[in-house]
């Protein structure tokens, strides 16, 4: 090795010695200047924080005054939603409080959900009050979809107590949640809009965490002496999901027995679909804490079969139900079908389980995963090409939900986000500077949503802190390759949620699924994100629908936002 | 002159480990100040005492790791154990424990080349090559795993019995292969273990083996369930962590260890232990009475409980572990009692609903000779059942116990329901099928009778319940029935 490398010493001296002789012989001799001492290579951030500077104020109150109480450290949610539908993504949050106060209903008093309009630039105005977006449950949880088909979205949010959807009339928003029948009473968690029956409008799925009231809280102590928040096994009450179906108009029935979800319950906080066994049927992945995950794989009959434990992705490979907290859905192999990973609690690293058709594998360890993020708990989650080098990075929004040591002003439950650098080989690099930034913000998060804040191609974050202020992180590194951006819409309008597009970029074909529901608590931007790396264009693209059928769509250029709608049948 | 040299190097090799013991450093406190509390910073101190009196004793310095590594300081461990091996470089115990704590702080190379200093001075301790194996797996360096799962195969291929850790190497060996895609390698060794032990965890690997080697049918004969902690093996050496551990919560988690591998007197001597400093602790009277239970003395066990909801009488799991308690000693109506005592105090609390059932069927004797059965008992002992299935039951025996209970109650399109879903489950036991089909039959549905039969014998061929169901549905077609 060291000839080798002196050699390559060698001629990069020669060169610089001989270029200049040859360009500028006839030209006076100039001073040289003094040589630079070296200095190490510069660790580049990722993101800057630009919440205050942008508009955003927003903390999520867990209320927390002395008693432990459970759903104090579980919320809370955001969504990246353009309501307007001016093009560019405003900002929803998912408001605590008081939860005595706030239980079952919501009440006034408790301080009310957010929604904050972009002006482009990074601009963002409160329009709460104006918008009527401000419902006043516990929140935990949002999903955003057009349930009546008008072409504008609306918002459903899960609290701890009665669930609200709130319709989006051109902008300001009703409360329907007793019109569309999905108020279900107990604590909401995630929840996604899909097309479950492929009948054309959007059906709904909520998990639910716990069987909880505030009558039935526990007392739990932590190791470090005095009270802490319990786990949720100390409760022995794991709850069942909702499965609501819409009839086309926004008014949902509960079909949960009907549709055969009654047949397994959890302790639900993060869900996902796709289409994992290729059926042309929508499936669902529910991260449990605690216990076995479920993946609910749908049947042409209409109905959705728990086969977790089944097909290898209820359980690490070491057999352990972890504490499903965040998840995610992408092809992180390039083998054209999706894959999953879930975040989970400190000590469980997280899971990474490769779609091979008939049966997931655990790869997590052959990924590197596994030491980078077992020393914290991780909620909010994105498998997402932040540097457009081509590969899936790894977003995780973290924080600990029992006492950690700490100073004694500091938050025991603060920990450090974390930026997993996706390489060529299939492995995850840890960002040397811990969660990208240049200022490291250690605080108890929790959702994280992802979307093109800024309409320059990248991917920026929105995470919710715990009663600390939400950070609004501006991708730094999106200028470090190129990139395609493609609006994939169905005959409406809508986003085609349930699709996937593939296209071949160098040797690779990479596959992306359209979907809005990921991460925890949250929904996202659903315009589908693919770096390029350096290659120019995207090519062979090809669309597969979520009813089955295929589209081909020729090359896209770099740089650019596409637009596909499905050709109407 | 050769002994007055020999004296020399002697007097020399001695200064030199004085300056060892000054170079060494001193040993660590506490990182962040309040971490530990209690008994643990009382004993940590304790034993920084002892160091500072005596800073040249290797062993006090690996004591004080240990106290650290067993009470959640790997950073402090990871000092105070280098500290160990740099004044003790022949103590393969302190290479191994600084090998686990620098594998809790992350840095899994450090423990792995600790764990090769701890090889080489113990070569025959099994335990020193699968664990960093296990490691080695899980950072996906899968021929170096493989190679130290081999090396632990092939210490116990040296010895003329048994090694109690022997499933270590065998799950390492056959996770190594399912991680390398060679799933069909890896089913006779899990195949060799289950006939050794009996643990989800084999069922569970083999399930994914049969599925991934294309056998579907073999991994769905498989029961798997889950668990919440990694599955353990001997290690004798690891027990010195264990007793490190102080505190309430660190003693109540040795406690549960000694329980859980069976070890009762050592269980005994620290639940005395710890009750001589919590007397009245709620948790170490379940664990005392845990013993009881392990011993078999139901009097002992039940006193204990009883003791328990004296001191905490709002405490819906004591009322629920003495209902179990009372029933195991054939008190069943005291059981009662203090089973609905816990879901009174905690109304979604499924278990307690669930054990209410089971004793309504017992005090009513609706265990015995079902067509006998009461139609008002059954009614009775399905209101607490009915509320537990509202709320939601985990396991599959439980819906069926509650499926059989509606068919004979004559809510046969419930029991249909209940038990058509527990076929669809992996973890169901063959009894949903012949149930299922037993109702099937009291529906006048023949024919899905014997499909569910069918359906039942071709996932358990061998289970006799189902046989004899099929044989008897062929003798009443005239042997038409497949």
């Amino acid at each position: 090795m060291i000839p080798c490398l002196m050699r390559s010493l060698t001629l990069t001296a020669m060169g610089v010695m001989v270029a200049p002789g040859c360009d500028r012989a006839s030209e006076p001799a100039e001073t040289p200047a003094p040589a630079a001492a070296p200095r190490p290579a510069e660790i580049r951030a990722c993101f800057e924080d630009l919440a205050s500077d942008a508009g955003i104020d927003f903390i999520w109150e867990s209320g927390h005054t002395g008693d432990f109480l459970m759903p104090e450290i579980v919320g809370g949610g955001v969504a990246l939603i353009d309501f307007d539908l001016d093009g560019d993504l405003d900002i929803y949050f998912v408001q605590g409080g008081d939860i005595r106060a706030a239980w079952p209903d919501g009440a006034e008093g408790t301080a009310g959900n957010r929604l904050y309009q972009n002006n482009g630039s990074m601009d963002f105005t409160d329009v709460t009050e104006t918008s009527g977006g401000g419902d006043r449950g516990y929140g935990m949880g949002v999903a955003v979809g057009d349930i009546d088909g008008d072409g504008d979205p609306d918002i459903y949010i899960t609290n701890v107590g009665r669930n609200t959807m709130l319709r989006n009339d051109g902008g300001t928003f009703t409360d329907v949640t007793e019109h569309s029948g999905t108020g279900h009473p107990g604590w909401g968690a995630s929840a996604i809009f899909f097309d479950a029956d492929l009948d054309g409008d959007l059906d709904l799925y909520a998990t639910n965490y716990l069987d909880w009231s505030p009558t039935t809280e526990m007392t739990c102590f932590s190791p470090l002496g005095g009270e802490d928040y319990c786990s949720p096994r100390n409760y022995l009450a794991p709850a069942r999901d909702v499965f609501y179906r819409n009839d086309g108009t926004g008014r949902f029935t509960d079909a949960t027995a009907e549709a055969g979800f009654d047949a397994a319950n959890g302790t639900g906080l993060g869900v996902i679909t796709g289409d994992w066994d290729a059926n042309g049927r929508p499936d669902l992945f529910v991260a449990n804490d605690g216990m076995a995950d479920l993946l609910w794989m749908g049947h042409t009959d209409g109905t959705w079969r728990e086969a977790g434990m089944d097909r290898g992705c209820a359980l690490d490979n070491e057999g352990i139900a972890k504490a499903g907290m965040g998840v995610d859905t992408n092809d992180i192999d390039d083998d054209g079908d999706l894959d999953i990973i879930v975040c989970n609690l400190t000590g469980e690293s997280d899971s990474i389980f490769r779609n091979d058709g008939d049966y997931f594998v655990d790869i997590t360890g052959r990924t590197g995963v596994r030491s980078k993020t077992r020393n914290a708990t991780r909620f909010g989650l994105g498998w997402i090409d932040f540097d457009h080098d081509g590969h899936l990075d790894l977003y995780e929004a973290n924080g600990a939900v029992t006492r950690e040591p700490a100073a004694e002003d500091a938050d025991p439950y603060a920990q450090i986000n974390a930026v997993l650098h996706g390489t060529a080989n299939g492995r995850f690099e840890a960002h040397p500077l811990g969660d990208g930034t240049r200022n490291p913000a250690t605080l108890t998060s929790r959702a994280a949503a992802f979307g093109d804040l800024d309409a320059d191609g990248d991917m920026d974050i929105v995470v919710v802190n715990r009663d600390a202020p939400a950070n609004l992180y501006r991708n730094l590194r999106g200028e470090d390759g190129h990139w395609v951006r493609v609006r994939v819409l169905d005959p409406t309008g809508r986003p085609a949620l349930g699709a996937t597009l593939s296209g071949v970029t160098g040797h690779r074909t990479v596959t992306r699924p359209v979907r809005r529901g990921w991460s925890y608590f949250a929904s996202n931007d659903p315009t589908v994100h693919i770096g390029l790396g350096q290659s120019p264009s995207l090519e062979q693209v090809r669309i597969q629908w979520a009813d089955g059928t295929r589209t081909s769509h020729g090359t896209l250029a770099a740089d650019a936002v596409h637009t596909i709608t499905k050709p109407t049948p | 002159m050769r002994r007055t040299a020999s004296v020399l190097l002697g007097a020399l090799l001695l200064a030199g480990c004085d300056r060892g013991h000054s170079d060494v450093g001193p040993p660590p406190g506490p990182i962040h100040a309040g971490a530990f509390d209690g008994e643990v910073i009382k004993s940590i101190q304790d034993q920084i005492a002892l160091i500072s009196a005596q800073p040249a004793r290797a062993d006090l310095r690996r004591t004080l790791g240990l106290l650290y590594l067993a009470n959640g300081g790997p950073e402090e461990a990871t000092t105070a154990l280098r500290q160990a091996t740099q004044l003790d470089p022949r103590d393969a115990t302190a290479w191994c424990f600084l090998g686990v704590a620098s594998e809790e702080t992350g840095d899994v190379d450090a423990a792995i080349q600790a764990f090769s200093e701890a090889r080489a001075l113990a070569p025959e301790h099994a335990p020193l090559y699968w664990r960093p194996g296990f490691w080695l797996l899980d950072e996906g360096r899968v021929s170096e795993a493989y190679d130290l799962f081999e090396g632990a195969a092939a210490l116990e291929r040296g010895s003329s019995r048994p090694a109690p850790d022997a499933a270590a190497h065998r799950i390492g060996r056959a996770r190594c292969l399912l991680e390398l895609d060679r799933a069909a390698e890896a089913i006779p060794i899990l195949e060799e273990l289950n006939t050794l032990v009996e643990h989800f965890y084999v069922d569970y690997l083999l399930a994914q083996s049969y599925r991934r080697a294309g056998r579907a049918a073999d991994a769905a004969r498989l029961r798997t369930a889950g668990a919440s902690e990694p599955p353990s093996f001997p290690d004798p050496w690891m027990d010195l962590r264990s007793r490190a551990k102080r505190g309430l919560e660190g003693r109540l988690s040795y406690i549960e260890e000694l329980l859980a591998t069976g070890r009762l007197d050592e269980a005994t001597t620290a639940i005395a232990s710890a009750r001589a400093t919590w007397p009245e602790n709620i948790v170490l009277l379940h664990r005392l009475a845990d013993l009881h239970r392990g011993r078999g003395k139901v009097d002992a066990w039940v006193r204990v409980l009883k003791q328990a909801s004296r001191l905490d009488p709002q405490d819906a799991p004591t009322h629920y572990n003495l209902a179990i308690a009372l029933t195991n000693a054939r008190d069943l109506q005291n059981a009662l009692t203090h089973a609905h005592r816990a879901a009174d105090i905690k109304p979604d609390f499924v278990e307690a609903w669930l054990q209410i059932g089971r004793l309504e069927i017992l005090l009513r004797r609706l265990d015995g000779e079902e067509e006998a059965a009461d139609p008002n008992d059954l009614a009775a002992a399905l209101v607490p059942l009915d509320r537990a299935f509202e709320i939601g039951v985990p396991k599959a025996a439980d819906h069926v116990m509650y499926g059989h209970m509606l068919m004979r109650a004559g809510r046969l399109d419930d029991a249909i329901a209940v038990l058509s879903k527990v076929t669809d489950r992996i973890d169901a036991p063959p009894t949903a099928w012949t149930v299922l089909s037993d109702a099937h039959r009291r529906n006048s549905n023949g024919r899905a009778a014997l499909e569910t039969a069918i359906s039942g014998i071709n996932r358990f061929p061998n289970d006799p319940g189902l046989q004899q169901l099929v044989e008897r549905y062929r003798q009443a077609t005239g042997g038409a029935a497949p």
